[in-house]
């Protein structure tokens, strides 16, 4: 499980220091769906992106699984990262310039994985999300919807612990949101995955083990 | 992380923003090609001068100075019988100094010397005229070509008359001024030291080191040294006419002739001087163009890798969001800069030949030792250049970089 402890996040904007998060406290648990929900500007992407190890927090320490997390060491985080997180974003950060079967790869390259077995777990997971006949094109030649299911393939083929999602679904048509929520449920629950998500309505509270406001209080767990 | 999977990341990458790349080539290519033709250029113009220094040659005097009141030829005088000349009629003399002889061996000995290109010996003699007046007599090698000619009287000084034979005697060249003050031509009869000399030539010297009134052959002279000596030394000389390999090795030719000679003194025009200062000047200013040239190709890469690193940043920051640690980004921008650096300065080299071949300057030529000082001062230049972006690459965190449109 993920446990934050004090954890304060601010910002410099125009000359001054921003508070975006102050004095957190926070436990989302493993193997289940935790959603992380506040109005914007609270912090949500914010604090999944220090759960993430993608930035650090000014004051507080952050655990997983009961170890504190190196946070500040950037090094370790990616290495920490590539072992057990995926992310997934709500504007997808798919590499432009890279075809949508490299952008797979380059999730896979760093571990040391053979060419063979990357390519075949790439075209089997461009293949579930339909997307296998795309994997020659680049991000821009999709529409936004297939950009974050070929998001979603680089983060799924990593096979990762943990995936922590940002508005997975807020830029995409329902059909398309539904089987994004589908891929990761089944995640969670035939993978024994953990899925944190933070979003301010646009994924359904109902889907959630817990549910964690940043403005406030647990509401459900 | 496989290698070969980095290199094919990078080649990717590369071929990728061809227009980048190919710019980002075409600098390091100039700069290689920078570095060949003016190494080629340096050379040639180096060897010219080292020709012209070499021909012009430098040249000295060695003496060993004696004490006024020494008598040099007191170890010649039977025992019991020393008749040593007056105070100040000491006859070997050299620029106003009285000197000693010289061991017989000498010549032979600095004429091994590898800085050394010619030696001659020479005895310069201080005689009373008649009349009273101190003149100098120079009894010189007249078969030798090169350490006579520059250091005193030549063939090429003759103004009437000719120059001294070999193997013939009784024969001098005079002194233009003091052919003039005695009122003597070619043709004209002197006496030195009691004995008859014919006048064969008038020569100006100019402003030679070993000058004299009167030049005759080496053994005319020393016969008139010997005439009075009981026990007269074979080969005198108190003076060598030196002639140094080249501008270069004056310097190690006077020290080593200095040491060859205990307690001798050198006499030399320093002439050698501004030649090869002009060509140290010049040697200088080649190396700053070079480091000038070297720098200006170090800041291009410096700056088309710090403008590739910023369009890249948010891509970079995507790759650490799948787990790249900053080593691997940083081999990975390390080794887009080595292909780019190996494959322009390789094309910079064949370009650097190419124009060579067509250059004005006389035997300029790059063989493979420019290539192989272009290749790695462009490719060290280039890694060197990426530093700075790896390392700011390697400390941004992957969130900042996200942040970035």
């Amino acid at each position: 499980m993920f446990e934050a402890r004090g954890i304060s996040k601010s910002f410099r904007v125009a000359g001054r220091d921003v508070p975006v998060l102050k004095d957190l406290h926070c436990k989302l648990p493993s193997r289940s769906v935790s959603l992380i929900t506040g109005r914007s500007g609270e912090g949500k992407s914010t604090l999944l992106s220090l759960l993430a190890g993608l930035d650090f927090p000014d004051a507080g320490e952050l655990l997983f699984q009961g170890d504190v997390m190196p946070s500040s060491a950037m090094g370790r985080m990616a290495d920490w990262r590539r072992n057990r997180v995926g992310v997934l974003f709500q504007h997808f950060n798919l590499l432009p310039s890279w075809t949508i079967l490299q952008n797979i790869e380059a999730a896979l390259i760093t571990g040391g994985m053979g060419c063979a077995e990357r390519l075949l777990r790439s075209h089997d997971w461009l293949k579930r999300v339909g997307l296998d006949h795309r994997h020659d094109h680049l991000p821009s030649q999709l529409s936004v919807g297939q950009q974050q299911l070929a998001a979603l393939a680089r983060v799924m083929a990593a096979e990762p612990q943990v995936i922590l999602a940002d508005e997975p679904c807020a830029d995409v048509d329902p059909e398309t949101g539904e089987a994004i929520q589908r891929h990761l449920l089944e995640f969670v629950r035939a993978g024994n995955g953990t899925l944190v998500v933070a979003s301010h309505g646009t994924f359904p509270q109902e889907l959630a083990d817990c549910v964690f406001q940043l403005s406030g209080h647990p509401i459900d767990s | 992380m496989r290698f070969s999977d980095l290199t094919r990341c990078a080649a990717r990458e590369l071929f990728r923003r061809r227009a980048r790349s190919a710019a980002l080539a075409a600098g390091f290519a100039l700069a290689a090609a920078g570095v060949v033709v003016f190494s080629g250029v340096w050379q040639a113009s180096r060897q010219d001068s080292d020709k012209i220094l070499a021909g012009t040659g430098t040249h000295f005097i060695t003496f060993r100075p004696a004490a006024a009141q020494d008598c040099i030829v007191a170890a010649h005088c039977p025992p019991g019988q020393m008749n040593c000349p007056p105070q100040g009629a000491h006859p070997f003399w050299f620029n106003g100094t009285p000197t000693q002889l010289l061991p017989p061996d000498l010549v032979a000995k600095v004429s091994t010397l590898s800085s050394v290109r010619d030696v001659s010996p020479c005895l310069l003699m201080r005689l009373t005229h008649r009349s009273g007046n101190p003149y100098l007599v120079a009894g010189l090698d007249a078969s030798n070509a090169t350490a006579v000619r520059t250091t005193s009287c030549a063939a090429t000084d003759i103004l009437s008359g000719e120059f001294l034979k070999p193997g013939e005697s009784h024969q001098a060249v005079l002194e233009e001024s003091y052919a003039k003050s005695q009122n003597l031509t070619t043709g004209s009869g002197i006496e030195i030291a009691g004995q008859p000399f014919r006048v064969i030539g008038v020569a100006n010297t100019g402003a030679r080191p070993a000058k004299a009134d009167v030049y005759v052959t080496l053994q005319d002279a020393r016969n008139i040294a010997y005439a009075g000596m009981y026990n007269p030394p074979a080969d005198m000389t108190n003076l060598l006419l030196v002639e140094a390999k080249d501008a270069t090795s004056h310097e190690r030719a006077m020290s080593e002739v200095k040491a060859a000679l205990a307690g001798s003194t050198i006499t030399s025009y320093n002439c050698y001087l501004p030649a090869a200062q002009v060509m140290g000047i010049n040697q200088q200013t080649g190396k700053l163009l070079l480091a000038a040239a070297g720098l200006a190709a170090f800041l291009v890469a410096l700056k088309s890798q710090w403008a590739g690193l910023i369009e890249r940043r948010r891509e970079i920051a995507i790759l650490k969001v799948l787990g790249w640690t900053p080593g691997m980004l940083a081999r990975l921008i390390f080794l887009e800069a080595l292909l780019l650096a190996l494959a322009g300065s390789v094309l910079g080299c064949v370009l650097g030949q190419a124009i060579l071949s067509f250059t004005p300057v006389h035997g300029a030529a790059a063989g493979l030792s420019a290539w192989a000082m272009a290749i790695p001062l462009v490719v060290a230049g280039a890694l060197l250049a990426a530093v700075l972006p790896v390392w700011h690459a390697a400390r941004q965190w992957p969130a900042n970089g996200l942040r970035m449109q």
